[in-house]
């Protein structure tokens, strides 16, 4: 079952004649489960593409549809709550808030909605992030790497139906880089967690089920699960 | 007086009771509205009906638990959809192998075949004979190879075997390993060095580790230049260990990195070489269901680098 979905999805940005095509026409299936990587060099439109399938921006024109929900046709209120619940988010500069310590953040999307914290799933996440002895910590008081293992435990919290990964690893260095990459792909195995990442770098895309290369806006190779 | 606190208790008594009944009344009513609601609603997911799903995007409790008997019928729909694919993937599987079982069968009927038809005549050229039996022999090799990878995969596949996690030690699982292709790797007087702390506890599933390292071993082996180096190196990470395992070979092209992990695949050029290409697709397998995983790499010499990665 396919849990995400785009049909002719285009963004174009000013006006003729100085029209740029972020993306045009992209066209694609994300089943269940999943662990996906979208390559391409910078100003492939990668970028642009995460942030329309998070409901983060507006397409032009084109559909998204999220676990049965078309995005694109939701007001602003219903897109808050509605990326709250399904959408878990990983950015490049981990956007952790410094006024919460380690754990208030992890269960600020639980908090914001209100609902009850299943502990024994966060003492797992926990567990297998290797945030036991950090959750009084401050984001001040941490390493990159360990900023981010904050923000993967923050989107796998809310038990989102897609994370989505913007360059992960790119403010980290190689060593610490392996360490993030693993435990997205533990992720993915152990919660069945579909996750769409995007990265300009091929040996980080191999750990992925599938690569999607992004080129001009159009998808040049992937499309479909093989 | 006594009658004034009387009058005024009963009519107190009696405004109280009006305001709890009330009370009750209107929470039933709104319970048994509730209750209505999610009834409809699971009886629309029984229906498999269309659910506009915008309405559910509030902060109401009922669109929060109308959100979750969704995602329940999701699940179950999902486990089907799964379960559906897996048993087309297993029949597409045993389809593939017995297809490359038949060639070598073939091959040794034919060459029985002209022995027993020789015998009787008597134009026997020397030598003859003895180098199809040698042919027949490589192609009962390549069966039992064959079958071997069969066994295993379907082991693997169909969930017979679960990956019993144990604190073991890291560098005896390499040893064993190692152990493997010590004999192929003389033959082709190989040097390999492992270089890893003796004592490296971690929690992993001894047999099955090994035959993921052993199956990256066997591809470094088989690929090497005679006389070739092949390191094992083992480093720890924050919360990962890794293992590198890497050879002299040809290397293996940046566009196929990916690919190489997948069942059946074989590398272009490389047909002549024995295998059906299930070794590292097993060793992907295994690793992550330890909760690891693996990646490849070209190393400076160009050959190519396999990265093992565990939980530490």
């Amino acid at each position: 079952m396919s849990i995400l979905k785009t049909r002719n999805l285009k963004k174009y940005y000013g006006g003729e004649p100085n029209m740029v095509k972020a993306l045009d026409g992209i066209n694609l299936e994300i089943e269940d489960g999943e662990f996906v990587a979208v390559v391409g060099t910078s100003g492939s439109g990668k970028s642009t593409l995460l942030h329309m399938l998070g409901g983060l921006d507006n397409p032009t024109e084109g559909i998204v549809t999220i676990a049965g929900n078309d995005i694109s046709k939701m007001n602003q209120e219903n897109l808050t709550v509605f990326r709250r619940r399904q959408i878990g988010f990983i950015f490049q500069n981990y956007n952790l808030v410094p006024m919460l310590n380690v754990y208030e953040n992890m269960v600020l999307p639980l908090e914001l909605d209100g609902k009850r914290k299943d502990a024994r799933y966060l003492q797992q996440i926990i567990t297998m992030l290797g945030l036991e002895e950090k959750l009084k910590n401050m984001p001040n008081q941490l390493s990159g790497g360990q900023q981010q293992r904050v923000a993967i435990g923050r989107a796998l919290a809310g038990k989102p139906a897609i994370i989505l990964a913007d360059e992960p690893t790119g403010n980290l260095d190689s060593k610490t880089s392996q360490d993030v990459l693993g435990l997205l792909k533990m992720t993915s195995s152990k919660f069945h967690q579909t996750i769409v990442m995007i990265t300009h770098n091929e040996e980080i895309a191999q750990l992925a089920d599938r690569r999607i290369r992004i080129e001009d806006g159009r998808i040049v190779e992937g499309r479909w699960q093989e | 007086m006594d009658t004034g606190i009387i009058v005024g208790a009963v009519v107190a008594v009696g405004l109280s009771m009006v305001f709890w009944y009330g009370t009750w009344r209107y929470m039933r009513r709104k319970f048994v509205r509730y209750t209505q609601e999610m009834e409809e609603m699971i009886r629309r997911i029984q229906k498999g009906e269309y659910l506009n799903k915008e309405m559910l995007y509030n902060e109401t409790l009922s669109s929060k638990t109308k959100q979750e008997l969704l995602r329940l019928s999701d699940i179950c729909r999902n486990e089907r959809e799964s379960s559906l694919r897996q048993k087309q993937e297993i029949q597409q599987m045993v389809s593939d192998i017995s297809h490359q079982l038949k060639t070598p069968i073939a091959n040794i009927v034919m060459y029985q075949d002209m022995l027993l038809s020789r015998k009787s005549s008597n134009q026997k050229r020397p030598g003859e004979e003895e180098n199809w039996l040698r042919i027949m022999q490589s192609q009962v090799k390549k069966l039992d190879f064959l079958v071997q990878a069969l066994l295993k995969m379907s082991r693997l596949e169909s969930s017979m075997i679960t990956l019993k996690l144990q604190e073991e030690n890291l560098y005896q699982c390499i040893a064993e390993a190692v152990a493997q292709v010590t004999r192929k790797a003389k033959e082709k007087s190989l040097d390999i060095q492992v270089e890893c702390p003796e004592e490296t506890y971690l929690p992993l599933d001894m047999k099955w580790m090994a035959e993921a390292i052993g199956n990256v071993l066997d591809n470094a082996v088989k690929y090497s230049p005679n006389s070739g180096k092949i390191t094992i190196t083992v480093s720890k990470l924050e919360l990962f260990v890794r293992v590198d395992i890497c050879d002299e070979g040809p290397g293996i092209e940046e566009k196929h990195y990916a690919d190489i992990f997948k069942r059946f695949w074989r590398a272009p050029g490389m047909h002549k070489e024995e295998g059906v290409g299930i070794g590292l697709y097993l060793t992907r397998e295994i690793l992550t269901r330890q909760g690891g995983y693996c990646r490849v790499n070209t190393a400076e010499s160009g050959g190519s680098c396999f990265s093992l990665y565990l939980p530490g």
